[in-house]
């Protein structure tokens, strides 16, 4: 019989080049000619996809019946770049001659629909002999002959029946949908004009050769020939009832007079005619046939919730797991591969490996996944082996814990855990530069991957640190610094305090640098005491004091004024910075009373009171009106 | 030393640490029992030296480390974050909680970015009080240096640096103690129980938000009868019953 990995020829290879261009999306064929009644193999190969890859809808390809053989999976990684590849591949039987073409298909990937071209494949007329083909031989004994009306065939003479193996089922858990063919005449199964509605379910097709069975039976005193024409296996994805529309069958029944029962399967069912040895005056009329069958119902029940192990995943069915590792041992930084093989009955494509432990110590690929169904024994049964490679760090010995398996057995009707075998891989060599990744993987497993033994420095296990041995250190204090009054009233207090130095020893700062602005402010009020005193020097008559208080008030005044110093300021350098900000009129009267507190203080004329009552009336002018001045 | 004068000050000492050694005791006998194996009994002993008035670091960490042996997850990781706030840098104590934190079923990875997770990260290394003596320095520091340039004038143009260093050191107290104060806001809260739901709103009959298990961790934000409002790290929040959980 046919296997994948016999010489594959590549009819047509198609590359689709989608808007999205990493997208490759191609189909080949193993063969690109054959003879009616054989099979041939279409794979469509879909190349980094982005996004979740929809499995491809191959429901009915003219001239031939298909059924989905598995689905398989590749990632690779090479110098960090990573590529990946699914693989669907399709068995299809040829019906019928002449030049056929598979396709097109649409293939969703990441909602995103994409075209795949078809392939011309040629059908020619089948060998003479097939002694394999199980369905070729012919029947044991065959009803009565019967006149028929021509074009007349009732629905008692020809019909089909579809009937589910079981009524009830758990979610996953497979169901089988038999097509059952009755006849009294001679008839030919064409395929499906409608497929059958499975939105809800898994669907997996069981091979036409394994599933054709034919019987006698005897309904309402007429004999029958039974055929099983096809068989599905349903796998509910969701509790509840379901009502199955099982689709229209054709077949095209020969209405003949003499054995009819004879050539219902002398030609075969698949359409491969074998060369009849009946003349061809016998053969009166073909009429082809609608068969329509009533819906099926299903009542799918949910998965217990009650002792539901942690670890399930949802696999039902019946498996074994098992792994092994590639190396025992090898050097830190070199890759192993761990393979877990998950094998057993139920839908294989859906079951997911358990996950590895967090791995502190290791870095960890997801490398690749493949499934291999097979429904040679009209079970869906198959393997699932998912690799991963897993590169260690750090030289040691180490011990990857059991991985449990947990799935539901429908038959017993409670949840079962198988598990890996433990294993223990030597690592050699010196450590890996890099940190460990923070908590990659979000396994609750309480295990990690622990290093058993330890080489130098490493750990042998991880567990907590041992207890205090004395009551040292600090303690939990019962309220928080900052919950507490006094602490803000400290900081305040400290803030002030700070606050306040900066702000007077600042202030200060600024009058010790304007000395000449405050000896300016000062010029005035200080000139106004020095008059004070000579007017009280006048009124004594004391003229020798009264002139040395007043030229003293004058100079100081204007030496304050012009930031100088008094012993060095005479008339001229008053007149130099004074005349221009005053009137010529002022000016003279500055003039004037310098030139009188000489002459009163120097000469030896007496000076009467009226010439100093004179002389402060005048200096008082000056001033006042100096006042007014802005300087700069 | 002459033996005569040694003894009665021994004896005074003595009398001077009764209280300390009868209670002291009780630590030794919760260690005691701990190394036998009788993990209950050495909690309850160290319980009562809790009681007794001795709320160190070291018997918080004791506790944990005796509640975890005894399989009690959420309850060590209790006393392991209370012994935190306390010693926040014990690398011992660090070590225990992220083997604990392991081994606990629910992995919640903060969602945050990665500056406020460095300044997250910084905070949980301090004690609440720390970054507030740190200010209280820092301010001291400032008046001391304002009283100096008060007082010695000719200093002022060397002080100049000492004030920038000053202020520098208040702000940055200043950031990490109001970080500090906003984060104590929100107690941290541990759930007990082997598994409780956070719901939607403060009563069973509200949707069902997650599912949490022991030893699960988050900040108290709401309280309402018997439930209260927890924060997760992962951005997820929800009411989960009071007594499912204990508040560090």
């Amino acid at each position: 019989m046919y296997k994948r990995g016999s010489v594959l020829i590549f009819a047509l290879v198609l590359l689709c080049t989608a808007a999205r261009a990493d997208v490759s999306i191609e189909t080949a064929v193993s063969r690109s000619r054959l003879p009616v009644g054989e099979q041939l193999v279409l794979d469509i190969i879909i190349s980094d996809a982005n996004g979740r890859i929809e499995q491809p809808r191959i429901s009915s390809i003219e001239g031939f019946t298909s059924y989905s053989q598995g689905h398989s999976q590749e990632l690779s990684i090479i110098n960090g770049q990573s590529s990946s590849r699914s693989i669907y591949s399709y068995v299809l039987v040829a019906n019928s001659t002449g030049e056929k073409i598979i396709g097109p298909f649409q293939v969703v990937i990441g909602g995103r629909e994409y075209k795949v071209a078809p392939v011309k494949v040629e059908v020619t007329q089948s060998a003479p002999a097939q002694p394999s083909a199980p369905w070729s031989q012919g029947p044991v004994a065959a009803p009565s002959p019967r006149a028929m009306p021509s074009g007349n065939v009732s629905d008692q003479d020809v019909f089909v029946k579809a009937w589910l193996d079981k009524d009830e089922v758990y979610v996953n858990e497979p169901v089988t949908i038999t097509y059952t063919l009755f006849t009294r005449l001679s008839a030919t199964y064409k395929g499906f004009e409608k497929e059958p509605v499975t939105t809800g379910f898994w669907v997996e097709d069981f091979p036409p050769d394994k599933t054709i069975r034919r019987t006698e039976q005897f309904l309402n005193g007429q004999r029958y020939v039974v055929a099983d024409v096809r068989k599905l296996a349903l796998f509910p994805t969701q509790a509840g009832v379901f009502t199955v529309d099982p689709g229209t069958l054709s077949a095209s029944v020969e209405l003949r007079d003499s054995s009819g029962f004879q050539t219902f399967f002398s030609s075969n069912i698949f359409g491969s005619r074998r060369v009849s040895g009946f003349p061809n005056q016998f053969i009166s009329e073909v009429v082809e046939k609608t068969l329509v069958t009533d819906p099926v119902r299903l009542l799918v029940k949910a998965l217990p919730e009650v002792a539901r192990p942690v670890g399930f995943s949802g696999a039902v069915g019946q498996y074994e797991i098992e792994s092994s590792l590639d190396k025992n041992e090898v050097e830190a930084g070199d890759p192993v591969t761990l393979r877990v093989r998950i094998r057993g009955q139920g839908n294989i494509n859906t079951v997911q490996a358990p996950k590895l432990p967090k791995m502190d110590d290791f870095k960890v690929y997801e490398s690749s996944s493949s499934t291999n169904i097979s429904k040679e024994r009209l079970l869906v049964e198959g393997e699932k082996i998912t690799e991963t490679v897993i590169v260690p760090r750090r030289p040691g010995t180490y011990r990857i814990p059991p991985m449990p398996f947990v799935y539901f057995e429908p038959k017993s009707g409670v949840y079962k855990t198988a598990g890996t075998p433990e294993h223990t891989l030597r690592v050699t060599g010196t450590a890996q530069p890099e940190p460990p990744p923070s908590s990659q993987g979000l396994s609750a497993a309480d295990s990690i991957f622990e290093p058993a033994d330890s080489a130098e420095v490493d750990l042998v296990a991880k567990d907590i640190r041992y207890i205090r041995l004395a009551d040292e250190g600090p303690i939990l204090a019962e309220k928080e610094l900052y919950r507490s009054r006094l602490y803000w009233l400290l900081n305040l207090a400290l803030f002030l305090a700070g606050v306040a130095a900066l702000v007077l020893s600042n202030a200060r700062a600024g009058d010790a640098a304007d000395v000449k602005g405050s000896r300016r402010r000062r010029s005035h009020a200080a000139a106004r005491a020095r008059l004070k005193a000579a007017s009280q020097l006048a009124k004594k008559n004391d003229s020798g004091a009264f002139y040395a208080e007043i030229s003293r008030a004058t100079v100081n005044y204007f030496a304050d004024k012009f930031g100088l110093a008094p012993q060095g300021l005479s008339l001229h350098r008053v007149e130099e910075l004074a005349a221009e900000h005053l009137s010529a009129e002022q000016m003279n009267k500055i003039r004037k009373l310098f030139e009188e507190m000489s002459m009163g203080r120097y000469s030896r004329a007496e000076k009467g009171r009226e010439d100093m009552e004179e002389l402060l009336e005048l200096a008082d002018q000056v001033i006042t009106a100096f006042e007014k001045v802005r300087l700069k | 030393m002459k033996r005569g004068a040694f003894i009665p000050f021994t004896l005074l000492l003595l009398s001077i640490s009764g209280f300390a050694v009868a209670s002291t005791s009780l630590f030794e006998q919760g260690n005691a029992k701990y190394k036998e194996g009788d993990f209950k009994g050495a909690m309850q002993a160290y319980q009562k030296y809790l009681e007794a008035g001795h709320p160190s670091a070291a018997v918080y960490f004791n506790l944990g480390n005796a509640a975890l042996r005894a399989g009690e997850k959420g309850q060590a990781l209790v006393y392991y974050e209370r012994a935190r706030k306390a010693a926040p840098r014990d690398a011992d104590l660090l070590w225990n909680i992220k083997v604990l934190k392991g081994v606990l079923p629910d992995k919640i990875e903060p969602r945050t970015y990665f500056v406020l997770a460095w300044a997250g990260d910084l905070l949980e290394r301090l004690t609440a009080d720390e970054p507030a003596l740190a200010f209280m320095v820092f301010l001291a520091l400032f008046a001391l240096v304002s009283t100096t340039g008060f007082f010695a004038p000719a200093l002022r143009g060397r002080l100049a640096p000492l004030f920038t260093l000053v202020w520098v050191g208040l702000f940055a107290s200043g950031v990490l103690f109001a970080g500090k104060i906003w984060q104590s806001r929100d107690p941290l809260v541990v759930v007990l129980d082997k598994q409780t739901y956070a719901h939607y709103g403060p009563s069973e009959s509200e949707t069902k938000a997650f599912l949490l298990h022991e030893g699960a961790e988050g900040r108290k934000q709401d309280e309402s009868g018997d439930w209260i409002f927890l924060w997760l790290a992962n951005g997820n929040s929800g009411w989960i019953r009071k007594d499912a959980s204990e508040t560090v």
